[in-house]
Formats: structure tokens, C-alpha cells, sequence
């Protein structure tokens, strides 16, 4: 016994080399979920199950998927496939609870369910921008501001959210047109968010025509963030968006500036949407913003809905935009590498799914998709929608998204009525043909809406689908500028710390 | 700094744990024995039985009914307030240091690992029934305004049972206390273990678990023992279900540095919610001078890395500290996260260092390092 | 003018699932036929609107690479289609298929942890 304990010591306590540590089996080794993708002629991008990526020369993927890659002539990749799970020297890694973690992380948001609730005050507007997707109506109120008893309604299904933290918005046509049904909605909210348990963000969405102190010192005092727009510099704007006798512009600007002043710059934010005037201007538009001394600048496209799409205007290929944007893109990053920290909010959010761990609420990208389980829209008229999109679908008679009525239905009904389930079945990419091989998966999101729109069925035909071109090629793009260029990584980094 | 002297025991039949003064009066308390070393020719039968004398004066055993330990070579390093531990050999150990900030309780000598560059090297004897009554003793001792104390060892998860007896009574005992407990975290791949451990609901507690490489291989070298770097990711996730601190620490020597931004990068993806990540210098003692040739690089070298790896986790709002350096061997703009850390009872500066500005952020040396 | 793309793909090599997924990507642009003969795919597209001849043999390019790149894609998918669900289990779970611990925790007197 002595000696048996003895010869245990002896045989725990000897130091043993690097090598007697090596748990592989003999120059094999078994694969871990991933994918890749080609940059370009010389360099590819290596993505695992929950987008760790590992950016490699061309030929890589081929060399470890054939089993070619050498524990010994390649260490340092083998060592870097092994720690983040791509291969595995056992059946399978044994940190597999670990990634387990990192992907119940990475669908974190599904967690708490709807969070988003866009209540669509007016519809009555007095500008006339080309690509907007509702009507403009100026005058009627009875007819196009949302009633009382449908605000009430409205609020009671929000408190019905699951999530206790909300974002109730308030849209139009010119929400500001309705700004004491804006102020009974919220005051009626303020009174029973504690009695529901919830923490609510309040947001106005207005062109700022309308502004003045009154309001935003009601804003200040109920902590409500204003949201405006802003397409680039006058020339732009005003070309875009059309107000009657005076300059959307000017008015918008001096919005900007009256808003910052009483309820604060943190507070105050602005979107651009991109015609096809625009895509002429990409360095102006995003000094305009730099100029006026926003954080950053979200380069979003023209949603193919509404009067967009008719006007010949705004009709543009992907491609002109993915030129557009690059241009714009570079621009920001030249004013970052002068020293400014200025970002560019739509690869921010790609670059958070890149390059943390966690995920973004931006339910245009998720899978699954965000309609629904991210967000919902209350009309003036007291219909429920799917999304913001979808009832600008129904401006054109398309009723395909409309979940039901607040006079009419339950929040059974709508949630998880016959139409919810429908487009369950289709919103998560991992199951569309031509997103479920993607390398890009987790980075991207579905849009049933965007497919129902622009192809004419919600699952959506990848080869033609404009959200996939756009999507894939910023990605590869921001792979590629990452991959050649060291201070630009460092740049994209500090965007999202 | 002494901490362990010898004297002749009288009337021991068993280990005493005792605070220490100097005062009369304090000595009446059970708690405490008496220390007297300032006087010549005491005459000892005047003092109270009930007394336990620590003196460094000769004693006449027939004139003392009390327990005592006497004949000891010096007292001075004992201070007021001070716990003792006094054995029945006669073996004199100061266990708990009033005026430290660091005062850490040996658990056991016994380990379940073999580290390289262990300076506490494993003995595999099993001491932990005897240091455990001892434990059991010092911790209602223990001043309740207490800052901080450390459990370490070995292997405090060794102890098994008794380690969660342990800090049960800590709980109990030092409510206020932070508890920083050095383990490997091996054990609690059990996850039974880290729920126990939840259970104690102690939100004092701090594990400070080595993690060497994100490359299986690398750790377990460093560790010498086979599967270590799954267990202890095991370990660190079961705790953290429990909503434990978790502190991950880093030895930089010649074998982790190559890897050491990328274990960086492995720890904030797959552990953002860690609580704290320790990036430490060498100490050259204990099985580190036996391997030294394979662990030696000098710090200078690293820098460059060192950097780099604390930066990215600063950068992601991940709490980083640098310990056991000196600050001029610092990048200058890392030196806001290096912590003073060396125990003051291994704690040396250079001649040099009198001249410097800094001296007093600055953490200094191992007196280790003077060679 | 005739421009059939034609490829030859062994069935031992490529497997039927990668070739289709390929090709997925041209069907907006060209009529596809694949046959199964003597364990050969025989693969032919046939573009709507007529193509420049460097056209023809820029697709033809990309293509061939592109059917090696599906077939390595459907490797690892069918070799990691198990890991892949047990993953997603074990992310939806409770703790209810978490991993045993691995390997050996003693000390050379054996520690008894529970």
C-alpha cells in the first residue's frame, strides 16, 4: 500500500514535456460546425456555428475539411481551429457547453419577446417626400389621427409584452400634428408602467417642422427622445423631401439645434432614407452629419414599399447603393483616422455580431426575424401590423401582414393567431434555401416582409432578393476591409466598446 | 518578516489558537494569551492560571500552574491583536496579522495539480483534519471589521466537506468580509459543487482561477495535468450559473506569452461576464527554479504582448489589473491597471528604486528576484 | 447559338445536395438540367438571355470552383448535422444535457469531494 502510494507520487509529482499533454489521435481530427466564405482571389474567411471568424489564405478551408491540416506544420492554425471550435480531437469539443452558451447568447433577444411598439398617432403630414409610404393627408383629423379608445388599446396589449422593458414610438405622417393624443398616450403609460412592472423609452418621430420650446420642454420633462430627419445637405434633403412653401431643410436644421438646446444632444437623433438622389452625394451626406455633429450616421437603403416603388425616382438597383455606401463608409473611416469618432451605425451593428459575443435588438437583421417577436405597430385606424413596413403595405391594399383589430381581437389572436404561425414557419434563416449554407448566417436576419414585397412570396427567392445582395456584400466588405487594414479593425472596435 | 519561531511548551496537551497582547488586562479574555518580552527575572507565580503565557523569558515549570510557551528566541515580530497559532511541539506560527491587508489561510498543502511554476510547491500529505481544527478555531477570532482574507493552499477544494464548513462559518462569522479564495477550479466541473457552493450565498466570495492558454495543449503543460483546461471551463461556467465572482489569472512566462492576446480574445467571447483578470509577473521560487529554463523570458520581452492583451480587455469594460511588476517596466499607458500585490511579507525595492517618483504607487519586487 | 455550361460530376465525389445548392444561385438566370448517368451528374445550364462569350467562361469558372466549395460545405454538414443539434439543444435547455465532467480530478491520496 505504501509503496503502491509512493509510486503514485513519485508518477504525479515527475514533470512531464509539451507533447505528453497531446490528446489528438494520430494526424486526425474531427470537424466542428463552420462554413467559410472567399474574400477575394487571395484570402477567405473562416465562420463557426455562433460567428467567431478566423480570416485565412484561400485554401484553407478546402485543406482542413479534407483532413489535410498538420497538428505540427500548421500549429498555430490548428491550435486557433481547436480553442474556437471549429475542429475537434474528440467526437466532438468538449467546451461544448460553452458554445451552447455563446449561442443561447446570441439569441438572447427572443428571451424576453416584443419590446418594440410603434403606435401610428396620424397620418396627417403637411411635407410631400417622394418616397414616402403612406398617403398624405393634411387635413381630415376624425379620419387619420388615432382615437382614444384605440390608444387605450393599444396601450393595454403593450403592457401585455412579456418584456418589462419597452419602447413605445410614436409615428405618422407627422406625429407632432397629434401631439395632445402623444400626450394622453403617455401620461395614461406613465400611470401604469409601475402597476405592470415595466421600464418604458418613449421616442417621437418628427420631420421638426413643427417643433418648438412648449413641446420640448414637455419632452425633457417626461424623458422623451425625439427623433428626426435628416437626408444630407440642403440640396439633398430638399430635393427628397418637399414641404410646401418653405425649406424642409432650414426647418429641420433649426429643429435640430432648438431640440439639442433644451432636451439635450444624447437625446436627439436623426435617419437619413437614401433616394435615388441621394446615391449622387455620399461624401456630402455623411459631412453633413459629421458637421452637425451627430455620433454617426445609419446608411440605410429605400424600403421597396409605398410610393418608393412606383416613382421612377426611387427605383435603384442594389448595386448603385452597395457603391454608394462604400464611398460613404470610407469617408467615415478617413474621419476616424483623423482622429474623430464618427460611426457608421448599420456595420456597427454587423460588427457587434462579428466581434462580441452579443447580439443587437435590430429586428430588421434577427433570425428569427423580428416581426412579431421584436416589434408590432398599432395604426391610426386601430388595425395591428407586423411591422412598420407592413402596414405601408396596406396603404396599397396589401393586407397580407395585418394581424387583426384592436376593437376585434385578443392578444392570443393576434400574436399567435393563424397568420403569426404562418410566418413563423419562414422567419429563421437557418431553415431558407440559400441562408441555411450561408457562411454569413449569423451575422444576417430574415425579412418575410421584405420578400412578400419586393418577390411576391414570404419565404423569399435568395438569387434576386435585394436584401441578401446588400447584406452579403456589406459583410464581405467589412470583412475585407478588417483583413487588409489593421487600424480599421481598431477603428470598427471602438465602435462597439 | 518572520512568521514562525519555536519555543518550549509547559502544560500543552493540545495546539492552542490565541490572539495575542501585551496587556494585562486583555489577557483575562480566554481568548488570549499574554505575551511578555521586555521584562528580566518575571517572577511567574504571581501570574493567574488561568493566564496562557507566551514569553521569551526561561520559565521555572514548577512555579507556573498555567499553560505557557516560554524560552522563545524573539517576540518582536508579533504584534498586538495578532493571532497565534501554538503548537504542542512547541511551534510558534503568527496565522492572522492584524495589520496585514492580506491575510491568507493555508487550507492544505495537498494539490491536484503540479503547476511549473508553482512557488507553493504540493505536498502530498494529508494535513487538512489538523489545519482545518485550526481554521475552525482562527475564524471567530478574527477582528469583525476584517477587509479582506484569502483562502489558498494547494488545493482549498481538497478539503472537500470541510471546505464548505468552512466557509459557513466565515459567512457566519465575517459577515463584511471579501473572501478571495485561490483554487483551480477543477473541482467545481461537478457542478453539485458549485451549487453548494451557491447555496452558501456568501456574495463576499472571489474565486481566483488560473487560466493559462485558450489552447488545451499549452494549459495542461503549464498545469501537468491531463484534461485541467476543460474542467476548469467547466468550473468557471457552473459557478457562474450560481452568479459566483470569478477572477481568472494569468502567470506570464515563457509559455503563455505566445498566446497571450489570444487568450484575451478567448476569454472575453466565451467569458464576458468574468469579474476580474489578473495578468501576473513571475515569482521565481518553488518549482519555478527548476524550470526555469523553460519559463524564464525577461519582462521587457513581453511588453509588447502584455499590453496588447490588457488594452483589448480594458477596451471591452473588463475589469484588468497587472500584478507583480514593476512600474518601470511598464508601457506607461498601462500603468493606471498594475495593483500593488506582493505580500508585504515578500515585498522588496531596489536600491534604485529610492530614487524614483513612483516608489510608493509602485508594486516593487519579489525579494525572490534579488537574485 | 448553342451555350450550354456543361459539367461532368462524379456522383462518389459530389454529392447530390451540394450540386443542387449550387446551383440554387443560377436558376434565376439559367435553365438547369441534372441527370444522374453511369454515376455521373451530368449538369447542364442553359442561359435565358444570350451571354458574351467571356461571360460563358467567367460563369464556367466560377462554377467549378463553386461546386468544390458546396461539396466541402455538405462534408462538414453532414459530418456536424448531429453537433449541430445537440448544440442548439443544449442552448434551449435548462442545464438538462449539460456534459459529465472530463477526466480524473484526484490528487495522488484521492479527494473525496462529496
Amino acid at each position: 500500500m505504501e509503496k503502491d502510494l509512493i509510486q503514485k507520487r513519485r508518477e504525479f509529482r515527475t514533470f512531464k514535456d509539451f507533447d505528453y499533454y497531446d490528446q489528438s489521435s494520430k494526424n486526425s481530427y474531427n470537424l466542428m460546425p463552420f462554413n467559410f466564405f472567399r474574400l477575394n482571389e487571395k484570402r477567405e474567411v473562416l465562420i463557426n456555428e455562433i460567428g467567431d471568424f478566423i480570416l485565412a489564405p484561400a485554401g484553407s478551408f478546402e485543406k482542413i475539411v479534407s483532413k489535410k491540416l498538420s497538428k505540427e506544420n500548421d500549429a498555430e492554425l490548428y491550435a486557433d481551429l481547436i480553442s474556437n471550435f471549429f475542429i475537434s480531437e474528440e467526437i466532438y469539443s468538449p467546451n461544448i457547453d460553452i458554445i451552447a452558451n455563446r449561442y443561447r447568447t446570441k439569441k438572447m433577444f427572443l428571451e424576453s419577446f416584443t419590446g418594440l411598439h410603434i403606435f401610428v398617432i396620424s397620418l396627417r403630414c403637411e411635407h410631400t417626400c417622394s418616397y414616402c409610404q403612406v398617403s398624405r393627408v393634411t387635413q381630415n383629423k376624425d379620419k387619420f389621427d388615432m382615437n382614444i379608445s384605440h390608444i387605450d388599446k393599444g396601450i393595454d396589449l403593450m403592457m401585455k409584452s412579456p418584456n418589462p422593458n419597452l419602447t413605445m414610438e410614436f409615428q405618422g405622417g407627422e406625429a407632432l400634428l397629434a401631439i395632445d393624443n402623444i400626450k394622453y398616450a403617455i401620461a395614461k403609460t406613465k400611470e401604469l408602467a409601475p402597476v405592470y412592472g415595466k421600464n418604458i423609452n418613449y421616442v417621437i418621430c418628427t420631420n421638426l417642422a413643427l417643433i418648438d420650446e412648449d413641446i420640448l420642454q414637455y419632452c425633457k420633462e417626461n424623458s422623451i427622445l425625439i427623433s428626426a430627419s435628416l437626408d444630407g445637405p440642403k440640396s439633398v434633403h430638399d430635393k427628397n423631401r418637399n414641404k410646401p412653401h418653405a425649406s424642409s431643410y432650414d426647418l429641420a436644421v433649426k429643429g435640430i439645434k432648438l431640440s439639442r438646446e433644451i432636451i439635450g444632444k444624447e437625446n436627439v437623433s436623426a435617419l437619413m432614407t437614401t433616394t435615388s438622389h441621394s446615391l449622387k452625394y455620399p461624401i456630402e451626406i455623411v459631412d453633413e452629419y459629421f458637421n452637425l455633429d451627430f455620433n454617426g450616421i445609419f446608411l440605410r437603403n429605400i424600403s421597396p414599399y409605398g410610393f418608393a416603388l412606383r416613382t421612377q425616382k426611387n427605383k435603384y438597383e442594389t448595386k448603385e447603393f452597395l457603391s454608394f455606401y462604400k464611398k460613404a463608409l470610407n469617408r467615415i473611416i478617413q474621419l476616424n483616422k483623423e482622429g474623430h469618432h464618427f460611426t457608421e451605425d448599420f456595420s456597427r451593428i454587423l460588427l457587434t455580431k462579428m466581434l462580441t459575443p452579443f447580439n443587437v435588438g435590430f429586428v430588421d437583421m434577427q433570425s428569427p426575424a423580428g416581426l412579431i417577436n421584436g416589434v408590432i405597430v398599432f395604426n391610426y385606424d386601430g388595425a395591428v401590423y407586423a411591422t412598420d413596413e407592413s402596414r405601408m403595405l396596406a396603404e396599397e391594399k396589401d393586407f397580407s401582414f395585418k394581424l387583426g383589430h384592436l376593437d376585434e381581437n385578443s392578444y392570443n389572436d393576434i400574436f399567435y393567431g393563424t397568420k403569426s404561425q404562418k410566418i413563423s414557419q419562414i422567419w429563421a434563416n437557418e431553415t431558407l434555401a440559400g441562408c441555411s449554407d450561408c457562411a454569413f448566417q449569423q451575422y444576417c436576419g430574415a425579412d418575410p416582409v421584405h420578400n412578400w414585397a419586393t418577390q411576391g412570396d414570404i419565404y423569399g427567392y435568395r438569387p434576386t432578393s435585394s436584401f441578401c445582395e446588400k447584406n452579403m456584400e456589406i459583410i464581405r466588405y467589412l470583412f475585407e476591409l478588417m483583413d487588409s487594414d489593421k487600424e480599421v479593425k481598431r477603428i470598427f472596435e471602438n465602435w462597439i466598446n | 518578516m518572520v512568521l514562525r519561531t519555536k519555543g518550549k511548551p509547559h502544560n500543552l496537551h493540545e495546539f492552542a489558537v490565541l490572539k495575542a497582547t501585551r496587556f494585562k488586562h486583555k489577557a483575562d479574555n480566554e481568548n488570549y494569551c499574554l505575551l511578555v518580552d521586555d521584562l528580566k527575572d518575571i517572577d511567574f507565580s504571581k501570574f493567574d492560571n488561568e493566564l496562557f503565557i507566551v514569553t521569551t523569558s526561561p520559565l521555572d515549570e514548577t512555579s507556573f500552574g498555567g499553560k505557557s510557551l516560554h524560552t522563545i528566541k524573539s517576540l518582536s515580530h508579533i504584534s498586538e491583536d495578532d493571532i497565534l497559532y501554538i503548537g504542542t511541539d512547541g511551534n510558534l506560527r503568527t496565522i492572522y496579522r492584524k495589520s496585514s491587508y492580506q491575510n491568507y489561510l493555508l487550507l492544505t498543502e495537498r494539490c491536484n495539480s503540479n503547476c511549473l511554476m508553482c512557488s507553493q510547491p504540493p505536498k502530498d500529505k494529508d494535513d487538512i483534519q489538523h489545519l482545518h481544527d485550526i481554521h475552525l478555531k482562527l475564524i471567530p477570532l478574527i477582528p469583525k471589521d476584517c477587509f479582506e482574507i484569502g483562502l489558498t493552499g494547494g488545493e482549498p477544494t481538497a478539503l472537500g466537506d470541510k471546505f464548505f464548513e468552512l466557509l459557513t462559518l466565515i459567512t457566519k462569522e465575517l459577515p463584511n468580509t471579501e473572501v478571495h479564495i485561490l483554487t483551480n477550479g477543477r473541482s467545481f466541473s461537478i457542478n453539485a459543487l458549485a451549487e453548494k457552493l451557491g447555496e452558501i450565498n456568501n456574495p463576499r466570495l472571489m474565486l481566483g482561477i488560473p487560466l493559462y492558454s485558450d489552447f488545451y495543449q499549452i494549459h495542461d503543460y503549464v498545469v501537468q495535468a491531463k484534461d485541467a483546461y476543460y474542467q476548469t471551463l467547466m468550473g468557471i461556467q457552473n459557478l457562474k450559473r450560481y452568479n459566483i465572482r470569478v477572477e481568472i489569472r494569468v502567470v506570464l512566462h515563457k509559455i503563455t506569452i505566445p498566446r497571450l492576446e489570444r487568450l484575451a480574445e478567448f476569454i472575453y467571447r466565451n467569458m464576458p461576464f468574468v469579474d476580474h483578470v489578473a495578468f501576473m509577473g513571475l515569482e521565481i521560487m518553488g518549482y519555478t527554479k527548476a524550470n526555469l529554463h523553460d519559463l524564464w523570458i525577461d519582462p521587457v520581452d513581453y511588453m509588447e504582448e502584455l499590453e496588447k492583451s490588457v488594452s483589448f480587455l480594458a477596451r471591452r469594460k473588463i475589469h484588468t489589473s497587472i500584478y507583480n511588476t514593476p512600474l518601470c517596466l511598464l508601457p506607461q499607458d498601462i500603468w493606471g491597471f498594475n495593483r500593488k500585490s506582493i505580500s508585504d511579507w515578500k515585498n522588496v525595492y531596489f536600491e534604485e528604486c529610492n530614487k524614483c517618483v513612483l516608489k510608493d504607487e509602485c508594486g516593487g519586487l519579489f525579494a525572490s528576484a534579488e537574485k | 447559338m448553342a451555350q450550354n455550361i456543361v459539367f461532368e460530376l462524379d456522383s462518389n465525389v459530389y454529392s447530390k445536395e451540394s450540386i443542387v445548392k449550387c446551383l440554387y444561385w443560377y436558376s434565376n438566370d439559367f435553365t438547369i438540367s441534372i441527370k444522374l448517368v453511369n454515376e455521373s451528374y451530368n449538369v447542364s445550364l442553359k442561359p435565358f438571355t444570350e451571354l458574351q462569350e467571356n461571360k460563358v467562361s467567367e460563369v464556367t469558372k466560377k462554377l467549378n470552383r463553386e461546386f468544390i466549395d458546396y461539396n466541402l460545405r455538405d462534408i462538414v454538414k453532414k459530418e456536424t448535422n448531429t453537433i449541430r443539434e445537440l448544440i442548439i439543444a443544449k442552448a434551449f435547455s435548462n442545464g438538462e444535457f449539460d456534459e459529465e465532467p472530463k477526466g480524473d480530478l484526484m490528487d495522488p491520496l484521492g479527494i473525496k469531494f462529496l
